[in-house]
């Protein structure tokens, strides 16, 4: 849970600033939601440089495109759209060339990082669509209940609850194909 | 709603997917941001609708836009080209795009209808320097191959024989690539990137089954940039070679003619990798040190001799320590008597007379529990070699303990007190801290002062001129890239309240006016200004410094001189109170290591020839006496 979602009207107030080329709203606005976004998307991505760069992406974006938001208070379903998308567009990157972190004692073999465990998980997350991937990201990582979820997607609840059930069976139809 | 198979508890989604999400920086990206933002316009607003603007404003700002415009196209005809690596530009060009955040600034001028996004020098992964796309299907990665991998399940079949260790030699890595299967590789050619010789070969898409893994070194480990087997736009890689390194370039495009493009680009970026390193081509001559010692300024003064302490045996031995005194113009050391031949980490001072320094004897320590030279007790002596007596530290001599001096001492500039370092392997501060340490400080008899203790020791002992004050910095390592956070200082003998000056200091030196000068670092560790300033930080002025790559400026003690060593092996100099600047070509792998306490030499360390874990030394007196090899060395002092 962000500390933005907890002021909706202080939010609602530096987007309409910030849209008009307020740069100081702009930085107090994002301020609070750079940390979420970087970890949805190097979540998403597998990698610190292309997450940088798609949320710099988005952030960018966001700021160009602000005088365009119709409701301010949309501003974080808005955001987590241009987050996203800037998602799609690294993973179609990383078809072609990708970067890999690893420790100074790994093998090839110890690419997916972490404990057996998890690492099955994250190679079936890798399987998953990027609707897919943020949405178990927002209710799982980030621990938003689903009206939040539906507020960050700008989708309906019950769109999110099918979507959310949707996302899990098909993590676990991937993690049938790693086993 | 989530309720859970037996294979896939919420816990356990939860943890995989905070370890794919890690703990990234976000200040960085913050910082970032912000920065795109301050120069990027927003879509559909008019300018009178930003804070602070009337319709009076916008009507005085399009005169002065027009005034400026008409004026600015004087001013740039007038401009001369800059000696940057500039790429040839294609013949029909439209946006000029700019890269002013590289170590080395350069423009590359895209075809007419282009748009392209070019970015920043990878920051997470530092070994890939350069990797970014333009629109979906073009993509360009720079990074520096310290092994070549090569993973294919195919080959054999046997999972042992699944990588080939290829090496970092340009036409290995091609031809083995090209000769095993399951890599399509072209015919292989000979081509230049930037000025580096290289070998060259398009990818072909249909023949790539299997994946290749270019490993690379960086500050944390290693990582590896890796070319699928999806590969299927044409790619070309190209592997350039310097006398240190080996550069991968790999490049992919929707056509071949697209691809050709990005060439410039990569040329471009990879002449800016060889300044940052200094990783010079074999093929380019290595310049004569002495060659240029006629532009180094004449300052009046003899300067401080440079002491080195070398073994005269072998590693060990810790009975054959000599020292040697070289002084600047001077064509060879001397041999100083009346040390102790145990003697290390030697240190004089200001006037010569009195000399402080650890004995040793040979013990086994360390990780590798070899015998070796270690300290055991801390001594003062006239300079001659009479009066010696020992000091009693209030903790343990004992590298390989819990508690390490780790350093000589530091004479105060009056010489009426010595300052001794030491640290723990405690770090009390938090994740992110350095070792907690501290100061031991003696009178010049020998007899202990007080002892100052900070969370965070990073840097020897900074004395106030009048020897009243001493000051160090307290910082801190977080995502591994350490960093100070404040520049700290008290009285020795008096008030205890601790001044504390913020920055991100590179360095500080306590002049003889008795202002700091400083260099203060970027998040990154790149010089971001010079300054002076009072002792409490005010009255800060800024100093003239012309950026030589990430080359990070150095004060002399007395103020008067800032010298740096670039990526290219260039000593820079200049006169602050003038602006002059002056510089001299060094040899290969040569560093910075100190100034004379005079402020009238300059010593130089580089890898030694004779000794692979050792330093050679070398001295440039700004008297114009040039640049002096004085040979190995393990440590050094100034008498």
């Amino acid at each position: 849970m962000t500390a933005a979602a907890a002021r909706p009207d202080e939010d609602v107030s530096l987007v309409s600033r910030a849209a008009v080329g307020d740069r100081d709203a702009f930085a107090a606005l994002i301020a609070p939601r750079v940390d979420r976004s970087l970890r949805t998307a190097r979540a998403i991505l597998g990698s610190d440089p292309e997450a940088h760069d798609a949320a710099q992406d988005a952030f960018v974006a966001a700021w160009v495109n602000l005088p365009r938001l119709r409701d301010p208070s949309r501003f974080d379903a808005w955001l987590n759209r241009l987050l996203v998308n800037a998602c799609r567009q690294a993973l179609r990157r990383q078809r072609r060339s990708r970067e890999i972190r690893m420790d100074a004692d790994s093998t090839l073999a110890d690419f997916a990082g972490g404990s057996v465990e998890t690492a099955s998980v994250k190679a079936a997350f890798s399987r998953l669509s990027v609707d897919e991937r943020t949405i178990l990201l927002l209710h799982h990582l980030h621990g938003l209940p689903l009206d939040q979820v539906a507020r960050h997607l700008d989708i309906p609840i019950g769109t999110a609850k099918s979507r959310l059930w949707h996302a899990r069976r098909a993590l676990e139809r991937a993690l049938e194909a790693e086993a | 709603m989530t309720g859970s198979t037996s294979r896939l508890s919420d816990e356990l989604l939860r943890r995989s997917l905070s370890e794919l999400a890690a703990n990234p920086d976000g200040s960085a990206l913050l910082t970032d941001v912000l920065r795109t933002v301050d120069s990027t316009a927003q879509v559909g607003r008019r300018p009178w609708d930003a804070p602070g603007w009337g319709r009076a404003g916008l009507l005085v700002a399009t005169v002065v836009l027009i005034t400026a415009a008409l004026g600015a196209a004087v001013v740039f005809s007038a401009l001369r080209p800059q000696p940057q690596p500039t790429p040839s530009a294609p013949a029909v060009v439209s946006d000029a795009i700019t890269v002013s955040d590289f170590v080395v600034p350069f423009t590359y001028r895209l075809p007419q209808g282009e748009t392209a996004k070019l970015g920043r020098v990878g920051r997470a992964e530092p070994a890939v320097i350069y990797s970014r796309q333009r629109g979906f299907s073009d993509h360009l990665s720079v990074f520096i191959i310290t092994q070549y991998l090569h993973a294919c399940p195919t080959v054999t079949g046997d999972p042992a024989d699944d990588t080939l260790m290829i090496g970092t030699e340009p036409s290995a890595i091609m031809q083995a690539l090209r000769d095993t299967a399951g890599v399509g590789l072209g015919p292989i050619s000979t081509t230049t990137m930037g000025n580096l010789p290289a070998v060259t070969a398009e990818v072909d898409p249909a023949g790539n089954l299997c994946g290749h893994y270019a490993f690379h070194e960086n500050g944390l480990g290693l990582g590896a940039t890796s070319m699928e087997r999806t590969l299927d736009d044409p790619s070309r890689l190209i592997v350039a070679r310097t006398e240190t390194r080996t550069i991968g370039v790999l490049i992919s495009s929707a056509t071949q003619d697209e691809l050709v493009q990005w060439l410039p680009i990569a040329q471009a970026y990879v002449d800016s990798f060889v300044f940052e390193t200094g990783a010079l081509p074999s093929a380019v001559a290595e310049p004569t040190p002495s060659a240029a010692a006629s532009l180094l300024p004449t300052v009046p003064g003899v300067g401080s001799s440079l002491v080195l302490q070398h073994f005269n045996g072998q590693e060990g031995a810790a009975s054959a320590i000599a020292h040697t005194a070289f002084a600047p113009g001077a064509a060879s050391g001397a041999e100083l008597g009346g040390l102790p031949d145990n003697a290390i980490n030697v240190r004089w001072a200001p006037d010569g007379s009195r000399v402080t320094y650890f004995s040793t004897e040979v013990r086994r320590g360390g990780l590798s529990d070899r015998p070796r030279p270690v300290a055991v007790d801390f001594f003062l002596a006239n300079s001659a070699g009479s009066g010696t007596s020992r000091v009693e530290l209030p903790r343990p001599v004992d590298r390989y303990a819990s508690t390490e001096y780790w350093a000589g001492a530091v004479w105060s500039p009056t010489g009426a007190s010595f300052a001794i370092g030491w640290s723990t392997y405690q770090c009390s501060d938090g994740p992110d801290c350095l070792p907690d340490g501290g100061y031991d400080i003696f009178d010049q008899a020998g007899s202990l002062v007080t002892t100052i203790e900070f969370p965070d020791l990073g840097n020897a002992p900074i004395w106030s001129p009048d020897g009243r004050a001493i000051g160090w910095f307290t910082g801190s390592c977080p995502n591994g890239r350490c960093a100070t956070d404040a520049f700290n200082w008290r009285l020795v003998d008096g008030d205890p309240t601790v001044t504390t000056v913020t920055g991100n200091f590179g360095q500080v030196v306590w002049a003889p006016d008795g202002r700091l000068r400083v260099v203060t670092l970027t998040a990154d560790g790149s010089p971001d200004s010079v300054q002076t300033m009072t002792a409490d930080g005010g009255d800060s002025h800024q100093v003239g410094w012309t950026a030589h790559g990430d080359a990070v400026p150095i004060w002399s003690p007395d103020g008067g001189w800032l010298a740096a060593v670039d990526g290219r092996r260039t000593l820079w100099l200049r006169d602050v109170a003038d602006g002059t600047e002056v510089s001299q070509v060094l040899p290969p792998g040569t560093d910075f290591a100190a100034w004379s306490p005079d402020s009238r030499s300059i010593a130089l360390f580089t890898e030694s020839p004779t000794n692979p874990s050792g330093y050679a030394f070398l001295l440039v007196g700004i008297n114009g006496g040039g640049v002096f090899a004085l040979g190995d060395g393990e440590d050094f002092g100034w008498r």
